[in-house]
């Protein structure tokens, strides 16, 4: 084989593992809970990342949904969860009424 | 000896004092209650969670060892009894959560505009009134998907745990847990800026 084939072939089979590497924003979506609880293989990992790097909408969309996670545990965090400032004393009294009863 | 007030109150609660038992019901009753409505929906099931969970403080208060403060103990009875009403109850209803979901061109390219994030999330933690919008946020969620994210994201179960409780696969809990996610995402965009591209 010249030269030049071994160059050509050498040049498809990298267009051809790029192709593969290459997922859509939607295929993205599908592998973004596994990604961040670190469930992705190697390959999986490499696949993702690969079009993170490339996708400036992934990211924004990455950086998003990291926020509203972190922000939802952050507020509802025990012991500073809110509260609500009354009870129905209705509630309060069939409690004390079940106990006694 | 131990003389924190919740101690003194154990003390007079396992002595039987039927004002130590008033005290802790005013006490403790609005955070219970609180975290019932953040898993039911519906205000009197979460009302029914917390006298179904004080009863069965009381009939434990006996045993009760000081190695966990008072309000964490009572904040794990109320989970259990939350999810013991669901487990009973098995929910089947399916509804929506499509219109808050991401949306994708026939290529599969995300059709959404880019936010900024001028503000840390420590920095947004900090602003007035964020508890009351993502608590209301999170109660716009259809039920089995706001079940799951809480159980997972703010009550901290592990994926097998959460579906124990729920009867359902695990696989069922984790496709739950991202929309859920996903869905919260897209209600809390008032939060941040929108920058058209």
């Amino acid at each position: 084989m010249s030269r030049l084939k071994q160059l050509v072939e050498i040049i498809k089979r990298w267009l051809l593992s790029l192709r593969r590497r290459n997922i859509s924003c939607a295929e993205f979506e599908g592998f973004i809970l596994a990604y961040l609880e670190g469930n992705l293989s190697t390959r999986q990992q490499s696949i993702f990342e690969f079009h993170l790097q490339a996708c400036p909408h992934c990211q924004n969309y990455l950086e998003a949904y990291r926020r509203a996670v972190a922000i939802s545990k952050k507020v509802f965090e025990f012991p500073h969860a809110p509260v609500p400032k009354e009870v129905p004393e209705e509630l309060i009294q069939a409690i004390l009424r079940a106990r006694a009863g | 000896v131990d003389e924190s007030p919740d101690s003194k109150l154990i003390v007079a609660l396992q002595g039987g004092d039927n004002h130590a038992f008033e005290r802790l019901v005013r006490e403790y009753s609005p955070r219970m209650l609180a975290t019932a409505r953040r898993l039911l929906s519906d205000e009197t099931e979460a009302q029914d969670c917390v006298q179904e969970a004080f009863l069965s403080a009381f009939r434990a208060i006996g045993q009760f060892e000081h190695k966990a403060a008072l309000a964490t103990w009572l904040h794990r009875i109320t989970i259990n009894a939350v999810l013991q009403k669901l487990r009973k109850e098995q929910r089947q209803r399916e509804e929506s959560i499509e219109p808050l979901l991401p949306q994708f061109d026939q290529n599969g390219r995300r059709e959404e505009p880019c936010w900024g994030f001028s503000q840390s999330v420590e920095q947004i933690i900090e602003q007035q009134n964020l508890r009351e919008l993502v608590t209301a946020k999170i109660a716009e969620l259809p039920d089995q998907y706001r079940i799951v994210l809480v159980l997972r994201d703010v009550e901290g179960l592990d994926t097998r745990e959460v579906a124990g409780a729920l009867g359902v696969s695990e696989s069922v809990v984790k496709t739950r847990l991202h929309r859920a996610r996903s869905a919260l995402k897209t209600l809390l965009h008032p939060l941040w800026k929108e920058i058209r591209q």
